[in-house]
């Protein structure tokens, strides 16, 4: 080949490549996450936090680990019912997931894994979760509400004991 | 000095095809551009994937597997051949040359017979050294800790280190990075010293005699040497990238890659280049101590990102920079003072005494850092095995390899391992003393006095470094 | 200057073989060592631990923080130490348990160090301690091998006959 075609193909390789690579990370992450997901109604990612002793629902990575304002998250709702999948990761030490009052889990999670735990709430109510490894400091901090609302009983909850 | 009392082997002449692949226009590229792809999708991993150093690609692959083969494999038998695979100047050479494989020939300023973009002007004289880069690797090794295991951190340090690379190459002439800013390139060019492979020009006098000089001035054959280097007075490996320009370029043909023993390039040129030589030894044993030790006020000081120990910390640093240019040198200057005066030597400047007796630290050093490096590979490989199937530790598993459970390979045989390694530094350090002392004293009793106080400073260093590893 | 090379080597091989055909102590007469060993982030406290070729070592191993490993090169030991318990569990041997002490013999000697075997946060790969059971053979043997070496090498040179008058060295 010739000189000034191999320069045209090795420029022509370089901008293709370094400009796909990016969007390639990004689809296959995308598909390893679509194939745990299968047959799911419902999917929380949740990542363990053991400095600030939080599960956060944020995307914990190399970069915003270090400055990112982590706080608790608000009650998760979930419908009685439906297939959920929490994705659990941890941003840095060894936690444990666990919602004891549905007798789920506990669930260890280690740093650079992704974990999972697959159920349907069969009753509706207020329930907790918490990490169920002792994590550091904080360890005790790292619980959060899940609501499960079931189908008709909504009207029993308003109306109040009726 | 190479002349023709060290056996050397042209490997040109014995592998014809290691030539035909050094004549290559295209082979630059081919083996740059990969490691480039490779380094980018590192950022990439260092920024969208886990914080976690040993779940994460760009630490492992960086701090574990690259520092290994670097320190142990490619240069004591390829010297600077890193400088040849380096990602680091694509981008910067890339808008210099305005060219990624083909040669752009004119006649430029200085004599220059390629046509390169920027404003090529000269870096400072008082620059032209070392410095420079002793003191960017001394604040590297500050920030060892949070470097070696916080992905964020190497990307910062080597993104920058590339955009330093790309800015430079704009304004300043080839490969000035390189040669002057890079920390990476500083202890290259120190350690490829005891390299056992290097170009060099085969005949001298067939430099005297050539017009052109292409190997320096470039042509259409070839690049001028970015390195600066004249191939008829190249008499070292410090300062040769192994780019393989003027292999292409020299019209003579008189260029090649010889093969010679362990430790021949024995002359230090300047204090710049034996302060990297106590610099680098000093910090083998700081590496050693902080991340191979089993205290933990050690770690939690250099830690400083996620302990906060400031006056810790500040310990720590004096510690770095003080054994490296106090320390370690004034331990020299003792041993030079002795020395000299044992042997009766006031007639030979102290400056001359003191460099030339500086050299033997370097393999000592080598192989210091070769010691600290085999229990990394060993006892640490299994991250590489992990995160070569998830590099951002998102759940991915590439290879089949991501739940590997971290078993250490062999560790048995570590301490063997390391005893062996020492003993083989100090026996290139005890051999190059004696070497040296022999050139300037010819009567043997004056070699062996004159020696005695470096021989007796690298037999403490080597038994305190085998009491660490070993004891 | 090979002759002094091959000296050393030999003399150094010959002290660290010897160290290891002297045999251990009959089982009755066996001293026990006790330790406890507190694992956080990122040291073992206590950071090296001493003990004498065939003593019985017994190891309790507590976490201060996190969950931690503990690995002990060259025996086969790996443990996993979750904070707030009194056991944790313990592989050795091929054997799996819940344990509230490690116990095992000291019949290698040298230094052996113990390391964090799960990954504990970001110095997790350079948390370590150490055991030293002594006499340390391979330590002391190089030891005397580079002494020799250099005695060697020195004496090598004083005593050189060049071949060749004028012949550079």
């Amino acid at each position: 080949m010739r000189i000034k075609a191999k320069e045209i193909l090795a420029i022509v390789v370089v901008t293709v490549t370094l400009l796909g690579l990016p969007f390639f990370v990004y689809l296959y992450d995308q598909t390893v996450i679509a194939r745990r997901i299968q047959g799911a109604d419902r999917v929380i990612e949740l990542t363990g936090v053991h400095n600030v002793g939080v599960w956060t629902d944020q995307n914990v990575n190399g970069w915003n680990y270090w400055w990112q304002d982590i706080k608790p998250l608000p009650p998760l709702e979930i419908n009685r019912g439906e297939e959920v999948l929490i994705l659990l990761r941890s941003a840095d030490v060894t936690h444990s997931f666990s919602i004891p009052q549905l007798k789920l889990g506990p669930v260890v999670v280690e740093a650079g894994h992704l974990e999972e735990l697959r159920f349907t709430a069969d009753r509706s109510g207020e329930f907790r979760y918490l990490c169920y490894r002792v994590c550091g400091v904080h360890h005790k901090d790292m619980k959060g509400e899940l609501r499960v609302k079931g189908e008709g009983d909504e009207e029993a909850d308003d109306l109040g004991g009726l | 000095m190479n002349g023709a009392a060290i056996p050397r082997i042209d490997l040109f002449a014995k592998f014809p095809w290691l030539k035909k692949l050094a004549k290559m226009r295209s082979l630059q590229f081919l083996l740059v551009f990969p490691n480039l792809v490779i380094f980018i999708f590192f950022f990439i991993a260092g920024i969208f994937g886990s914080p976690v150093g040993n779940s994460n690609i760009i630490i492992t692959f960086i701090w574990i597997l690259w520092w290994f083969l670097l320190i142990t494999i490619m240069v004591p038998f390829l010297g600077r051949i890193w400088c040849t695979l380096c990602p680091l100047p694509f981008f910067g050479e890339w808008m210099q040359r305005g060219a990624l494989i083909k040669v752009r020939s004119g006649e430029m300023a200085g004599g220059l017979r390629n046509r390169l973009y920027g404003l090529n002007k000269r870096w400072p004289k008082k620059l032209t050294n070392i410095w420079s880069q002793n003191f960017l690797f001394l604040c590297l090794a500050t920030i060892c800790a949070p470097l070696v295991t916080r992905p964020i951190v190497t990307v910062i340090v080597l993104g920058g280190l590339m955009i330093a690379a790309a800015v430079l190459a704009l304004i300043y002439r080839m490969r000035t990075f390189c040669m002057y800013l890079c920390p990476v390139s500083g202890f290259l060019s120190l350690y490829s010293m005891t390299a056992m492979t290097g170009f060099r020009a085969k005949d001298l006098k067939v430099c005297q005699e050539c017009k052109v000089k292409s190997c320096i001035r470039g042509s259409e054959e070839g690049w001028a040497c970015p390195w600066f280097v004249y191939m008829g007075k190249l008499d070292r490996n410090n300062y040769c990238g192994l780019c393989t320009e003027c292999v292409k370029s020299c019209p003579n043909d008189n260029i090649t890659l010889y093969a010679r023993p362990f430790s021949v390039d024995m002359n230090l040129k300047g204090y710049d280049e034996a302060f990297k030589a106590f610099i680098m030894l000093a910090l083998a044993v700081v590496y050693s101590i902080t991340l191979l030790g089993p205290w933990g006020i050690v770690k939690d000081w250099a830690n400083v990102s996620e302990v906060g120990n400031l006056a810790g910390f500040g310990l720590y640093a004096l510690a770095v920079w003080g054994l490296s240019l106090g320390i370690v040198p004034g331990l020299h200057s003792t041993a030079t003072w002795f020395s000299r005066r044992w042997a009766s030597a006031k007639e030979i400047p102290w400056k001359d005494y003191f460099l030339r007796f500086a050299y033997p630290l370097v393999p000592l050093g080598l192989i210091a850092w070769i010691a600290f490096s085999i229990p990394l590979i060993m006892i640490n490989g299994a991250y590489i095995l992990s995160t070569l199937s998830d590099p951002l530790g998102r759940g991915w598993d590439l290879f089949g390899t991501a739940n590997v459970r971290w078993s250490p390979l062999f560790p048995g045989a570590v301490g063997y391992l390391q005893a062996g390694v020492l003993f083989l530094g100090l026996y290139f350090s005890v051999k190059a003393t004696l070497k040296l002392a022999g050139e300037i004293f010819p009567e043997k009793g004056r070699v062996v006095v004159g020696a005695l106080p470096h021989l007796l400073l690298q037999l403490v260093i080597t038994i305190l470094l085998l009491k660490f590893f070993i004891g | 200057m090979k002759r002094s090379l091959y000296k050393a080597v030999f003399l150094a091989t010959a002290v660290v073989l010897a160290g290891g055909m002297i045999s251990p102590a009959a089982a009755a007469d066996r001293p026990v060592k006790s330790f406890l060993i507190e694992a956080r982030q990122y040291a073992f406290d206590p950071p090296v631990i001493r003990v004498n070729r065939g003593d019985e070592v017994h190891i309790r191993l507590v976490s201060k923080d996190v969950t931690h490993g503990f690995y002990l090169e060259g025996h086969d030991i790996d443990a996993e130490v979750i904070p707030e318990r009194e056991t944790f569990h313990l592989k050795q041997n091929g054997k799996e348990q819940e344990v509230e002490e490690i116990v095992f013999v000291a019949d290698k000697t040298g230094k052996f160090r113990y390391r964090c075997s799960h990954t504990c946060g970001y110095l997790h790969p350079f948390m370590m301690g150490e055991m030293i059971v002594s006499p340390n053979y391979l330590y002391k043997g190089t030891v005397a091998a580079v002494i020799l070496l250099s005695g060697g090498m020195v004496l090598g040179r004083l005593f050189r006959r060049r071949k060749k008058e004028g012949v550079p060295p």
